[in-house]
């Protein structure tokens, strides 16, 4: 299988459960490259272009009990939900004393760098390492077809634990 | 749902300004004051299934939302001023300039998709009223209809600045219904007890009973 294929079965097996939500711009009419085709109608949190908000909004539904993921459809967008991700995401456990837990999976991808359409810097920076540093969550990159199942079972398994897991994919892999 | 009156929280946040003086809060608070009738208005509306999203000035709306007294004076006992939850009376808060806003938005939309009977409130001050997450959730909450309500704590004061140092204008933003502001003069400064410097001598067992805490 190819790793769009193992990434849409592995966001549909996601949408097998009514609570999760894709949060995110673009996903009603590019269901992200194709890959939420097997997401209902919905489970679709259509957002404006604004990351921090995007963020928001799956904290907010977690804390109402859903399971939510935020699709940032490159990398590099993701600095602008940085307060959110970091502040509230993987701060609130602590600062509330354990009393809340919101969690998301956190679905970043990195552009592609080695064949067309090249994008530039600001399309194609991995910030794996600065996340690692920023958050106690896992923060992991997916770099192989075989490991993408593996990689978002491990992160729902998180999820209906109170923690919430960054996933890194590669578009030079597509 | 509130038994609190202006009196009672006057009085609560007077006692707290007492142990601060006395040396007992070796960290930073933030004390409420001059705005207890407007919060008991607005408070009535507020039922115990409804959230409500606090800032870092916290206090009087962690009482008027039910949480004990005895419970938040202990939170800033130990430091957490700025971090009082209550998980079972949907109460959250945020030291984060307008950080909450989009959270909220969150909760209400899941709220509106569920077909409960639950409400958002989400207080801020005039400062994070300038920070564009508030636009973005302001936007996004009229455009869902969604059940939420932001409210403007305007103290015209960003920390110790004014609007009109800031802007340029006094003049305030016109936002969408889902916005109430009230306005009111602030009892103490941004932070502390409005004591004069260096008159706080802070005791050394509350420092250690504060690191043993963390």
């Amino acid at each position: 299988m190819s790793y769009k294929s193992e990434l849409t079965d592995a966001m549909t097996a996601l949408a097998a459960d009514p609570r999760t939500r894709f949060v995110g711009y673009g996903l009603e009419r590019g269901r992200a490259g194709g890959t939420l085709m097997g997401a209902q109608q919905s489970q679709i949190t259509e957002t404006p272009v604004a990351e921090n908000m995007m963020t928001g909004i799956a904290v907010g539904q977690s804390l109402a009990g859903l399971l939510p993921l935020v699709y940032f459809e490159r990398f590099d967008f993701a600095l602008n939900a940085a307060d959110c991700i970091v502040n509230h995401l993987a701060a609130a456990y602590e600062i509330s004393r354990g009393q809340f837990k919101p969690a998301v999976i956190l679905r970043c991808v990195v552009g592609n760098g080695t064949k067309p359409l090249f994008t530039g810097r600001t399309h194609t920076q991995n910030f794996t390492r600065a996340f690692r540093e920023m958050v106690d969550f896992p923060v992991v990159e997916i770099r192989r077809d075989s490991a993408v199942a593996a990689c978002y079972e491990s992160a729902r398994a998180h999820q209906l634990r109170g923690e919430s897991t960054m996933l890194i994919e590669f578009k030079d892999l597509l | 749902m509130t038994t609190h009156t202006a009196e009672s929280l006057a009085a609560f946040e007077q006692g707290i300004k007492a142990r601060f003086a006395d040396g007992d809060l070796p960290f930073l608070v933030h004390l409420s004051g001059g705005n207890e009738n407007e919060l008991v208005e607005i408070f009535r509306d507020i039922r115990p299934q409804d959230w409500v999203f606090s800032t870092h000035r916290s206090h009087y709306h962690a009482l008027l939302k039910g949480l004990p007294a005895d419970d938040v004076e202990s939170a800033i006992c130990r430091g957490d001023s700025m971090f009082i939850f209550d998980r079972a009376r949907r109460f959250y808060t945020s030291s984060i300039l307008a950080g909450t806003c989009c959270i909220a938005c969150g909760v209400a939309l899941a709220a509106k998709e569920s077909g409960g009977d639950t409400a958002v409130y989400c207080f801020l001050g005039d400062g994070a009223e300038d920070n564009g997450h508030f636009a973005e959730a302001v936007r996004f909450a009229t455009a869902r209809e969604l059940p939420v309500r932001f409210i403007i704590e305007d103290n015209d004061r960003q920390v110790d600045t004014s609007h009109a140092e800031r802007w340029g204008t006094a003049e305030r933003w016109n936002w969408p219904k889902c916005v109430l502001r009230y306005r009111y003069a602030p009892t103490f400064p941004h932070g502390g007890a409005g004591l004069p410097p260096g008159s706080v001598q802070f005791r050394q067992d509350a420092i250690e009973r504060f690191v043993n805490s963390q």
